[in-house]
């Protein structure tokens, strides 16, 4: 009570001698996730609360907190039935600076977030210290050096060969890696073209025995008219000390591309996309492919899907992906499944939102019970 | 006044002649952080509580007798003082009665009403509810409001 009460009166203290503001946001959600043959109600609250003092033109120091409980009212008791977690998602302080010739330069040290430019292969929180140069010419090159070690498991999963970490009610420590980056962004190159190129570097401080490299290049921009392109391709090298591996298969190949067109009538963008990950590519963020929570791993994904606003606070969109397997030697062994997804956001004030969705994955396997999700959310800003 | 405020919003740059014949505007433009009595007579002139040649101290007077929750929003109520961007957004908020925000609506607090305004685009993600409103921006988003609300007006 003493650290809560010390807490309370540094966070005054903080107000009174910088410029200081938080806020946040609390989520009900009620959902049903499972195959369609055990379905059961959920129950998940979500709070985030975030705080930011800023110390100088130039510097602020920003934190975010999260608690969520999810809640199972299959199970026999509440006690047993809810699992918490909590988190900081961040907790960093961040200098922005103008240099000669309208240049400028940015740090950010402590936990943030970063985003690869496939977004699939490395997009999560770091405990790290990142710099940041933006040309006048608005081209950005950023470096970044931090550790995972320190991040909550419970809401971040992550790939690692060997390291399993001890269960805990809040807190889990996430899987060790060392991980570095460079990142180049070149806005309009040529034709309105963005071209991004990236490397990665990640070391397993687990054991010290994993060893993997990714290089990232990505392009985007009109074709024609309302008509945009996304491509981004990300080729991993991974060393594994002590194997007998060959060089071959250590190779490996994440690819996505992404074609929309933007139109004028009620800002409906229709979008086709597909993603490839080939064998041995392991994405350190674990994303899910599908809603049955299949990871980003041997497969090819394709879908289509569609946006609409009919008035300002309904936005609607719908989609369908097919799923396929990739074998050892990266051709595609077969179809896995056919999944589609509504959703609808509504927001009838600034800081209310009420969203509703249902997702459904029919297998290849008929035998199989088709995976079904169903959400009803509301969320307040406050 | 709505067309002196209109105006000066929309010729911030172009028609500097203009702004000289009106003391206040061109303060105002010129201000780098506006305060209580420059706001409070814009406010007031432009919902129609005075005329063009009232004082800005006259001004607040008028204004605290319809909204007396500007005197616990503001409160050495002085014409000098610095506006925050929040005590500002509440000013606006109450005079046009912008109601797009459920804490707002409960709450009806400065802070909420900065959001509200944030939200609506008028100050950017970053800006902070502490600090002063330049006087350009102030312009522009009492006359921005003042035609987007002005149904609502209470």
């Amino acid at each position: 009570m003493k650290k809560f009460t010390s807490l309370i009166l540094c966070l005054i203290l903080a107000s009174s001698l910088f410029a200081f503001d938080f806020g946040g946001v609390i989520t009900a959600t009620g959902y049903t996730e499972s195959p369609v043959d055990t379905l059961s109600y959920k129950q998940y609250a979500d709070i985030n609360f975030w705080m930011k003092a800023k110390f100088s033109k130039n510097l602020t120091f920003t934190s975010d907190f999260m608690y969520s409980m999810d809640y199972d009212t299959a199970a026999t008791s509440f006690i047993t039935g809810a699992i918490h977690k909590a988190d900081v998602t961040a907790l960093k302080l961040v200098g922005n600076y103008e240099l000669a010739n309208r240049n400028r330069f940015g740090f950010s040290l402590g936990r943030f977030a970063v985003a690869d430019i496939t977004g699939l292969v490395l997009a999560q929180n770091l405990d790290a210290a990142g710099f940041t140069l933006k040309t006048k010419n608005s081209n950005i090159f950023n470096f970044y050096a931090g550790y995972t070690g320190l991040l909550n498991s419970k809401t971040i999963t992550m790939y690692s060969r060997d390291f399993t970490g001890k269960s805990n009610q809040f807190y889990c420590l996430a899987a060790p890696y060392i991980a570095g980056g460079f990142v180049g962004k070149f806005p309009s190159l040529f034709a309105d073209q963005n071209l991004a190129i990236e490397a990665i570097a990640l070391v397993d401080a687990y054991d010290f025995s994993d060893y993997t490299a990714y290089a990232d290049l990505a392009l985007d921009g009109p074709i024609y008219k309302s008509l945009y392109y996304a491509l981004a391709t990300s080729f991993s090298f991974n060393y594994i000390k002590d194997t007998e591996i060959e060089l071959a298969q250590m190779f490996a190949n994440l690819s996505k591309v992404e074609i929309s067109y933007f139109f004028d009538w009620y800002s409906l963008i229709l979008t086709a996309s597909a993603i490839y990950v080939s064998d041995d590519f392991n994405p350190i963020t674990q994303q899910s492919a599908s809603i049955d929570s299949v990871y980003y791993d041997n497969i090819l994904k394709t879908g289509i899907s569609a946006s609409v606003k009919f008035i300002e606070p309904l936005f609607i969109s719908l989609g369908a992906d097919a799923l396929f397997a990739v074998d050892e030697t990266n051709l595609i062994s077969g179809y896995t499944g056919l999944q589609y997804n509504v959703a609808i956001r509504y927001t009838p004030l600034d800081d209310l939102q009420i969203g509703a969705s249902a997702s459904q994955l029919f297998y290849a396997d008929s035998t199989q019970p088709s995976y079904l999700t169903v959400k009803g959310s509301v969320r307040l800003s406050y | 006044m709505k067309k002196i405020i209109m105006l000066a919003a929309c010729s911030l740059f172009a028609l500097g002649v203009f702004a000289q014949s009106n003391n206040i505007v061109s303060a105002v433009i010129a201000s780098d952080n506006v305060n209580y009595g420059q706001i409070a007579y814009l406010i007031a002139c432009e919902s129609g509580l005075v005329d063009e040649n009232t004082s800005e101290k006259d001004a607040i007077i008028t204004l605290e007798e319809k909204y007396p929750e500007f005197k616990k929003a503001i409160p050495t109520q002085t014409s000098l003082q610095v506006l925050s961007a929040k005590q500002f957004s509440f000013m606006i908020t109450r005079v046009w009665n912008i109601k797009t925000s459920l804490l707002y609506m409960i709450f009806k607090s400065p802070r909420y009403a900065f959001r509200e305004l944030k939200a609506q685009g008028y100050f950017d993600a970053g800006t902070d509810p502490d600090a002063g409103v330049s006087g350009r921006r102030a312009l522009i988003i009492i006359a921005d409001c003042a035609e987007k609300f002005e149904g609502a007006k209470k």
